[in-house]
């Protein structure tokens, strides 16, 4: 059975803990790029990681629909603004 | 005769005596570079003197007003741009070291519109490290050094619109444009007495400005007086195809709109940390506005997660906008410990979440839009606080550091989760702002109203600092000696 177009709302579950999430990407930066930092470096990435993850969690948690659109349009090319649309 | 007090003067007033003959473009020119080269190295103000180019145009100038050729009324005015505009022939540094030698061969866009306009460029403003692209922790992010506020040197201008700021309150041009991602204008302009403005995304061009974070860069006016905001937008709005989000030339272009009584909504649920004295200098705005026409309202701000999507969504661009950087590991250049690896964190956001953000972004913005049913404006304290020290003392150990109870981001723009700031929720919707001086605190430095207004209705904004301007003297006190008119 088709479901109504204006379903309610939903926030997707939490995947993991917040605290493997952090883990998680500080891995992934030290393996890409951790020979250049330095052992105070490291820490202080891992605070930012953690701010950025607590930061994410009421983005994450807000609901949404199916068909709420993000604020990303593609515009479609057209005569002179082929040549443009780059800034510095 | 040019009177040393006339360097601090509004656009109309300066325009007045250059078309009565009192003094020349060229003189004035001349007065403003003399001023810059004296004081402006004391306060880390600029990073580029453009002598050359400024005498250049002002020779034009003056021979086209002795002609009787009128450009209109930013002819023979000089200005600073921020270092993050092109100006070909000169280095464009986005204020920071691995862009110190950079180049273009072609002016922005809206340089090329003053030039149109007449204006006369003396220099490029100091500015924060790619304007806080990667984050920053103090006024030490700049290849210029911090930038000390004339109001008391001791003080920082806050950024990244760092060098505009000080540029207009010591009186050493006649106007600057600074950019605003979320907050480069608004909060400079504030914490150095001046008026600013961050018109509605996508009206002014970014052709030729350094992209921090493509959905939310904007590049405005900072100025002494809301009129003179509304002048210079006047001259820089308008499509432009050579940038992807400039609106249609109807949307973009902007004519000031007549003055008018106004509804004024009185946030209620903003910056609740603040000292009182910036809320009760917003009281005083509101009643100078409320005795000349306006109605007055409480309002306030849906809930929602503003302050973090606006954060998020510049950190997540601006690792984007900087790829190059972060992957050759010339971040490393930069000045600020934190600038040197931010990015490294904030590559790693998935495009999920960024997709996420947008979605919740529209949301939020159409949360805010039925305000706008009731009010033309949003008012509310310019920021949270007075200008911050550049060196505050160490903090007592087991203490945490920061404004209010937010403190700074992780990209070290002011950031407070559990309060509403009127900074992240405009610049996530591309709102126009304008804030305007209203006063000094107890500790004389400045202190700021703003109005924030629908998209695409600036001229409510302009109209309701203009009309507030109208009736107050706020925006005609500057600081002492030396950065003063008295000792200009």
């Amino acid at each position: 059975m088709a479901r109504p177009l204006a379903a309610a709302p939903q926030a997707a579950p939490a995947a993991a803990s917040p605290a493997a999430e952090v883990q998680a990407q500080v891995n992934r930066i030290l393996a890409l790029y951790g020979a250049r930092l330095t052992p105070e470096q490291r820490q202080r990435l891992s605070r930012i990681v953690a701010s950025h993850v607590a930061m994410l969690a009421p983005v994450r948690a807000a609901a949404m629909r199916n068909s709420d659109p993000p604020a990303t349009v593609l515009r479609l090319v057209t005569g002179t603004e082929a040549s443009g649309g780059g800034n510095a | 005769m040019l009177k040393p007090a006339d360097l601090f003067l509004p656009i109309r007033e300066l325009g007045a005596k250059l078309r009565a003959g009192d003094f020349t473009p060229l003189q004035l020119t001349q007065a403003y570079l003399e001023r810059s080269q004296r004081l402006g190295p004391g306060l880390n103000a600029y990073v580029t003197l453009t002598p050359e180019r400024a005498l250049r145009q002002a020779r034009q100038a003056t021979a086209e007003f002795a002609a009787g050729h009128d450009r209109g009324p930013l002819h023979g005015i000089p200005y600073a741009a921020k270092d993050l505009l092109a100006v070909a022939g000169y280095p464009t540094t986005w204020g920071a070291k691995p862009y110190e030698n950079q180049h273009f061969d072609t002016d922005a866009t809206v340089i090329q519109r003053l030039d149109q306009a007449g204006a006369i460029l003396i220099g490029k403003a100091a500015m924060i490290e790619l304007a806080g692209g990667l984050g920053y922790s103090g006024p030490h992010a700049s290849l210029t050094g911090p930038c000390h506020n004339p109001w008391n040197t001791d003080y920082w201008t806050c950024g990244s619109s760092s060098g505009s700021g000080a540029i207009m309150a010591a009186g050493l041009a006649g106007f600057a444009l600074g950019s605003d991602t979320r907050g480069s204008i608004i909060c400079p302009s504030t914490q150095c007495g001046i008026s600013g403005m961050r018109p509605s995304f996508g009206r002014v061009s970014r052709h030729g400005v350094m992209t921090i974070a493509w959905s939310m860069d904007k590049i405005g006016p900072m100025a002494r007086s809301a009129d003179c905001c509304a002048l210079i937008l006047a001259a820089i709005a308008g499509h432009d195809p050579l940038d992807w989000d400039s609106l249609p030339q109807a949307q973009a272009a902007f004519a000031p709109p007549p003055d008018r009584p106004l509804r004024v909504g009185r946030l209620t649920n903003v910056f609740p940390h603040a000292r009182p004295e910036l809320h009760q200098a917003v009281e005083r705005a509101l009643g100078v506005l409320q005795t000349h026409g306006a109605s007055v309202a409480d309002a306030a701000l849906p809930a929602g997660p503003y302050e973090e999507a606006s954060e998020l969504v510049i950190l997540i661009e601006a690792a984007s906008a900087y790829s190059e950087l972060i992957a050759s590991g010339r971040c490393a250049l930069l000045q600020d410990p934190l600038g040197q690896i931010n990015g490294y964190a904030s590559s790693q956001f998935t495009a999920t979440d960024y997709l996420q953000l947008q979605r919740l972004r529209l949301q939020l913005a159409r949360q805010l839009e039925p305000l706008f049913e009731h009010f033309d404006v949003l008012a509310a304290p310019g920021q949270d606080s007075t200008a911050s020290l550049i060196n505050p003392p160490p903090r007592p150990r087991g203490t945490r550091g920061g404004r209010g109870r937010g403190g700074r981001g992780p990209g070290g723009r002011a950031f407070a989760p559990d309060s509403l700031q009127p900074d992240g929720i405009s610049s996530l919707c591309g709102l126009p702002a304008v804030t305007v001086p209203a006063g000094l605190a107890a500790n004389h430095l400045p202190i700021g109203v703003q109005f924030m207004a629908r998209a695409l209705n600036d001229g409510a904004a302009l109209g309701a600092a203009r009309q507030l301007q109208a009736h107050t003297d706020w925006h005609r006190q500057h600081p002492p000696a030396p950065y003063g008119p008295a000792d200009a």
